[in-house]
């Protein structure tokens, strides 16, 4: 099954739209790295004063930027902001949406890189 | 429950593309719950909006350009105090703040008219081409610039500076400049509407963010709302804003309040690096016209400075809603020629 996590940047004037596993050669590269470092992707915190609601609206206070995101996107940010471990977030996903083991973490992957560009996580903290 | 009667005079009634901040003030000062505020427009001229929002300003008058001088100024504002009796006078415009500064004591012993404004010097020293001393003086980082009288001096600007670089006004204006030619271009078109000096700043790559703040004069900050542009105009104004959280920000303003002393309403304009550092590119002496915002999101900075110029103790605000905005529209007034008329001949209305 595929999958994908959408998060969109909430602005009248310029809505933009980021499907990162759309480009193959990512989605096939970024396994074969998994397979040579096998690694688990380290769980980020993301910031306590991120404000997310049900409709999968996004909000930070800290630099007033405004996101949506979709259902599962959603899911996986309460699970983190809850501090879930990622086997624990990874079997529910591939429980809930009957997908694999590589595809969740590649995805996992993309989308915690994501939030971390879009300093959403504590590690960007300042 | 009505509050003390209390009669205000307020400049800066050019609610337009690029807003004076004469109309929030106003909303601030009539959301007031202590004072029963009566507000006296200060225009000049006769096409300012707010002349005409009745339901806000009581009564307009025109008053002569900055560039008349004081005692023009002076002889206005007599006549307009015999009429109005008025309490406190807030001016909004940093091309006045001079001569308001300079007039405050004979404001205030002659007509009985308080204000509550930076000092001469506080005026003086923030002015954009002293920011750089400023920041140093203050320990605030401030980006590198330079004042320059002469579109010659534009070719020797690097290495000293690279592009892009930003050609400022000494009072408003500001473009981003990308080669000599556009800074050439731009140094015209600045200088042929503001006058001379033109400053020339470094470009810093980041977001702009900006604090709405009060200062009591004795280093103590009364109140602080940060604020980011969501949607800017092609004038670089703010048309929709929101209030941010941000502690390192609100640190940086009250260092600064505390370190100068500052007195009254400010802006800080201040871009916040990818690398989470702050440097200051302007300080506006005055209360930014998004200020209706901070009202909005618990702090009444308007209201606070009634307070302050009226003498009276104010207790500094200890938190404000973040995530708070604020989105401004245009509005099409009718108006009778009549008003205009009247405004336009006689001076007030």
């Amino acid at each position: 099954m595929f999958f994908c996590l959408v998060f969109a940047s909430v602005s009248a004037l310029n809505p933009v739209t980021f499907c990162p596993n759309v480009i193959t050669q990512v989605a096939q590269t970024i396994p074969y790295l998994y397979r040579l470092n096998p690694q688990k992707p380290s769980i980020m915190k993301i910031k306590k004063n991120i404000a997310l609601s049900d409709t999968g609206f996004v909000f930070n206070p800290s630099t007033g930027d405004s996101f949506s995101v979709n259902p599962i996107g959603l899911e996986i940010l309460r699970k983190l902001k809850d501090n879930e471990p990622f086997d624990k977030i990874k079997q529910h996903i591939m429980t809930a949406y009957s997908t694999d083991s590589d595809t969740v973490e590649k995805d996992f992957y993309d989308f915690t890189k994501m939030l971390e560009q879009l300093q959403l996580t504590e590690a960007d903290a300042r | 429950m009505p509050g003390k009667k209390v009669t205000v005079a307020v400049t800066g009634l050019n609610n337009v593309d690029s807003p004076g901040p004469g109309i929030p003030v106003i909303r601030g000062l009539l959301d007031s719950k202590e004072y029963d505020v009566r507000i006296i427009g200060l225009s000049y001229d006769a096409l300012e909006p707010g002349i005409y929002m009745h339901e806000l300003v009581a009564k307009t008058y025109q008053i002569p350009l900055p560039s008349a001088g004081i005692a023009s100024i002076m002889e206005r504002l007599r006549y307009i105090n015999n009429i109005e009796k008025i309490d406190v006078i807030i001016p909004n415009f940093d091309a006045e703040l001079y001569n308001f500064i300079k007039m405050g004591p004979a404001l205030e012993n002659e007509l009985g008219i308080k204000s509550f404004l930076p000092t001469m010097e506080q005026f003086e020293e923030r002015h954009k081409s002293n920011l750089p001393a400023f920041g140093d003086k203050y320990f605030i980082k401030v980006p590198k610039s330079k004042m320059i009288f002469s579109i010659s001096e534009i070719h020797s600007l690097t290495p000293e500076f690279s592009y892009p670089l930003v050609v400022k006004g000494k009072f408003y204006d500001a473009s981003v400049a990308y080669s000599p030619e556009q800074a050439a271009q731009y140094f015209n078109k600045i200088s042929a509407k503001w006058g001379l000096p033109i400053i020339i700043q470094q470009f810093t790559y980041g977001t702009e963010v900006n604090v709405t703040a009060l200062g009591d004069g004795q280093g103590n900050t009364i109140g602080a709302v940060p604020m980011r542009k969501q949607v800017i105009t092609d004038k670089g104004k703010a048309w929709a804003g929101i209030t941010l959280e941000d502690d390192e920000l609100l640190n940086i303003t009250r260092k600064l309040i505390r370190n100068c002393h500052w007195r009254g309403p400010c802006e800080l304009e201040m871009i916040k690096t990818n690398d989470g550092d702050y440097y200051l590119i302007e300080i506006n002496p005055r209360t930014p016209a998004w200020v209706y915002l901070a009202v909005g999101a618990g702090q009444n900075h308007p209201e606070a400075l009634l307070k302050l110029a009226l003498g009276e103790k104010v207790k500094p605000f200890e938190s404000y809603e973040s995530g708070k905005m604020f989105i401004r529209y245009s509005y099409d007034m009718i108006c009778d020629l009549k008003e205009f008329e009247t405004i336009s001949t006689l001076g007030e209305l």
